[in-house]
C-alpha cells in the first residue's frame, strides 16, 4: 500500500513538473467567455503565425478580475474583458501598457470608441466589440411608433414588456428618462427613479439577462429593452421588429481586449491585437458577435445585408448622449436595493 | 384498496415524469435541424451537434477528457487516503477518535462556495502555480470523504474477527489485509470512489475559484453565458446518459450471473 502511495505521489510530482516545462515559445492564451473570440479567428491567426492558441473561458467579468487581483495575470497573455473592470484593473496595475508602435493596425479604430473614462489614451485596451440597449417592438401589435424609453410606460404594454434584469442598465435608463446622470449618487434623484420604475412594473411580463430576446421571439412580449446583440438577433429571426434607440439617451458598454501584467506572451498578444484590428478579421468578428464594431476600417468588408439593421447604426447624436456605468462606489448598493425593491414588488 | 393503489401508481407516474422529463427534452434538442444560433425551436431531425461533437467544433470534447483526466488523479488518491483513514480509524482506540471523524468530513459539510474561496486563498499564499496540482488537491478534499464514510460504514458491518482469525491462522499483516479485509470492503472501495468521480465530474463552484488555465466541462458551459449555450452541450450530455446507462445495464447484468458462482468459491 505504502509503495502504491509512493508511485501516485511521484506521478502528480511528475504531472506538476511536465506541466511546468511544457510551455512552448509558440503559445497564446485567451482568457475570455466561452465563444466571444470565434473558432475561425482563432484559427485563422494560428495558421498565420504557427502560434498555438489555448483558449480559457470565464462566467464573468468579476471572476474574471478576481482571478487577476490573485495574481492569476501571468497565466493569460489576452483578456477579454469590459469597461468597468478596465478601469479597475488599470487603477490596482493589474494591466500591461500596450506598445503602439507593434500595433500597425491600430489606425483603423473608430475615434468615437477610443479615449474612453476607463482607459484614457488607450494606453492598455483595443477596443473589441460595443454595445448599447435598445427598445426592440412589434409593431403589429403596437399602437403607434416608439421613440422614447418613456413610452414604455404606456398602459398599452400592460404585462406585454421584458427588461434586462440589470439594476444598473435598468436605473440608469430611467435616470436618463428623467433628465439625470446614469451614475448619480444623489439620493433625490434615486428615489425619483425608484418611484418612476415602480410605476412600470404593472408593464413588466419578465425580467431576463441571458436569453431576454425569446420572450419577443415568441411573442410572448410586445416590446423589450435589450442589448444590442439581443436587437439584432431579433430583427435577424424576425424582419418584422422594430428597433430603435432611445431618444432620451443611451447608455454604453466597451469590451475591449487587454493584455495582463505578467503574461508570459508578449509579443504574441501583441500579434493577435494587430491581426484583430485588421479590417477583414474585425468584420468577420462584428459579423460573429453582432455588437456594433469598433473598427471603422472593416465597414466595408461587413456583409451590406447586416449593415441594414438598425442597432449597428448608432447615430452619432445618440453617441454623444452615451453614458457608461461606471463605479459609484458604496452607492452600488442603493441601486441594487432599488432594483431588489422593484423586482419584489 | 384499490383507490390506494391507483393514488401510488399516479404518485410514481408523476415523479417519474418530473425526474425524466428534462433529460428526455434534452435528449431531443440534441437532435434538432434547426441551425440557428439563436432560438432553439425544433424544425425537424439531424445529428449535426453529434457530428460537430465527433470533430470537437466547440471543445467541449477535450473539456471533458479535461474533467476525466482530473477526476481519474483525484479519485485514485483519495481511494487511497480515504480507505486507509477508515482502516485506521476503526482500529484506533484514541482518544478524540470522535472530533477527529467529525473533522475528515467537515469539507462535505462547509458550503463549497467557501471551501473553494479558502483553496484559492491557500494556494496563492503557498504560491503554488501548477493548475492540475491544485485541481487535484481541491478535488481530493472533497473526495475523501465520500469514500471515507462508505469504506466506515462496510468496515462496521465487518466482524473484525475475521481479520484475527487470518492473522491466527499465520497469515501477515499485508497478506491478511489482501487476502480478507480489502475483498470484504471492496465493494465499499467501489461505490465510494464512483460516488467521488461523479463528485468530481460534477464540480464547478470549487474548480470555479482554483483553476486558473484548466477548463474543466462544468466551466466551459457555464462560461456560455454571454454567447449563447449550443445545442452541442445537449450532444454531449446524450451521449454521457447514453455510456452512464450502459454501463449500469452490463454491471447489472454481469453481477446477476456472477454472484452465485462467487458465493461458491468463497466457500
Amino acid at each position: 500500500m505504502k509503495r502504491f502511495l509512493v508511485v501516485l505521489l511521484t506521478l502528480a510530482l511528475c504531472m506538476g513538473c511536465c506541466g511546468a516545462f511544457a510551455e512552448e515559445e509558440k503559445v497564446l492564451r485567451i482568457y475570455s467567455w466561452e465563444d466571444y473570440v470565434d473558432a475561425d479567428t482563432i484559427a485563422g491567426f494560428s495558421e498565420e503565425y504557427g502560434i498555438e492558441v489555448e483558449f480559457i473561458t470565464f462566467a464573468s467579468n468579476e471572476e474574471m478580475l478576481l482571478k487577476l487581483e490573485q495574481g492569476g495575470g501571468e497565466n493569460y497573455d489576452i483578456i477579454v474583458a469590459s469597461d468597468y473592470v478596465i478601469s479597475s484593473a488599470r487603477k490596482q496595475n493589474l494591466l500591461m501598457p500596450l506598445d503602439k508602435d507593434k500595433l500597425t493596425n491600430f489606425g483603423n479604430l473608430n475615434p468615437n470608441y477610443l479615449n474612453q473614462y476607463f482607459d484614457p489614451d488607450n494606453v492598455y485596451s483595443i477596443p473589441y466589440t460595443v454595445g448599447s440597449p435598445m427598445i426592440v417592438y412589434d409593431p403589429d401589435r403596437v399602437e403607434g411608433e416608439i421613440r422614447y424609453f418613456a413610452d414604455l410606460w404606456d398602459p398599452q404594454f400592460a404585462d406585454s414588456l421584458c427588461l434586462l434584469d440589470d439594476a444598473r442598465v435598468m436605473i440608469g435608463e430611467t435616470l436618463k428618462m428623467l433628465g439625470y446622470s446614469y451614475n448619480t449618487t444623489d439620493d433625490a434623484q434615486l428615489q425619483e427613479a425608484s418611484d418612476k420604475l415602480m410605476e412600470l412594473k404593472p408593464n413588466v411580463r419578465a425580467l431576463d439577462y441571458d436569453t431576454a430576446y425569446q420572450y419577443l421571439l415568441s411573442g410572448e412580449v410586445s416590446a423589450a429593452y435589450l442589448f444590442t446583440n439581443f436587437a439584432v438577433i431579433c430583427q435577424m429571426e424576425n424582419p418584422n421588429l422594430v428597433a430603435v434607440y432611445p431618444e432620451e439617451g443611451v447608455g454604453f458598454g466597451v469590451d475591449s481586449l487587454v493584455i495582463p501584467t505578467g503574461a508570459q506572451h508578449p509579443d504574441n498578444a501583441h500579434l493577435f491585437l494587430d491581426y484583430v484590428m485588421r479590417p477583414e478579421v474585425a468584420a468577420h468578428i462584428a459579423e460573429y458577435q453582432l455588437y456594433i464594431n469598433p473598427n471603422q476600417a472593416a465597414e466595408a468588408y461587413i456583409d451590406p445585408a447586416l449593415k441594414d439593421y438598425a442597432a449597428f447604426n448608432i447615430p452619432e447624436d445618440k453617441i454623444a448622449t452615451a453614458e457608461y456605468v461606471q463605479d459609484v462606489g458604496e452607492y452600488e448598493s442603493k441601486f441594487q436595493e432599488i432594483w431588489m425593491n422593484f423586482k419584489l414588488k | 384498496m384499490r383507490r390506494k393503489r391507483v393514488g401510488s401508481a399516479l404518485f410514481l407516474a408523476v415523479m417519474l415524469v418530473m425526474l425524466y422529463l428534462p433529460v428526455a427534452v434534452v435528449v431531443l434538442y440534441s437532435f434538432n435541424a434547426n441551425t440557428s444560433r439563436f432560438t432553439f425551436a425544433f424544425t425537424g431531425f439531424s445529428t449535426q451537434y453529434y457530428q460537430g461533437l465527433l470533430h470537437d467544433t466547440k471543445g467541449l470534447v477535450s473539456a471533458l477528457m479535461t474533467s476525466l483526466e482530473l477526476a481519474a488523479y483525484s479519485c485514485g488518491l483519495s481511494l487511497v487516503i480515504g480507505t486507509l483513514g477508515a482502516l485506521g480509524l476503526a482500529g484506533a482506540q484514541m482518544r478524540g477518535k470522535g472530533a477527529v471523524e467529525t473533522l475528515s468530513l467537515l469539507p462535505v459539510m462547509i458550503p463549497e462556495i467557501i471551501l473553494g474561496f479558502a483553496l484559492m486563498a491557500v494556494f496563492t499564499f503557498a504560491g503554488v502555480k501548477n493548475d492540475m496540482v491544485k485541481l487535484v488537491i481541491a478535488h481530493v478534499t472533497f473526495c475523501v470523504p465520500y469514500i471515507y464514510l462508505v469504506v466506515k460504514a462496510r468496515l462496521t458491518g465487518m466482524d473484525p474477527s475475521l481479520n484475527e482469525a487470518a492473522r491466527d491462522l499465520g497469515a501477515g499483516p499485508v497478506r491478511a489485509f489482501f487476502s480478507v479485509t480489502l475483498p470484504l470492503i471492496l465493494p465499499g472501495v467501489l461505490s465510494g470512489t464512483l460516488l467521488a468521480f461523479a463528485m468530481s465530474l460534477d464540480d464547478f463552484v470549487i474548480s470555479f475559484f482554483v483553476s486558473d488555465t484548466t477548463v474543466t466541462l462544468p466551466l466551459k458551459i457555464y462560461s456560455s453565458v454571454k454567447t449563447g449555450v449550443s445545442l452541442q452541450v445537449n450532444a454531449l450530455c446524450s451521449v454521457m446518459l447514453a455510456t452512464v446507462a450502459i454501463a449500469v445495464a452490463l454491471s447489472k447484468l454481469l453481477s446477476r450471473k456472477k454472484e452465485p458462482g462467487e458465493m461458491k468459491n468463497e466457500e
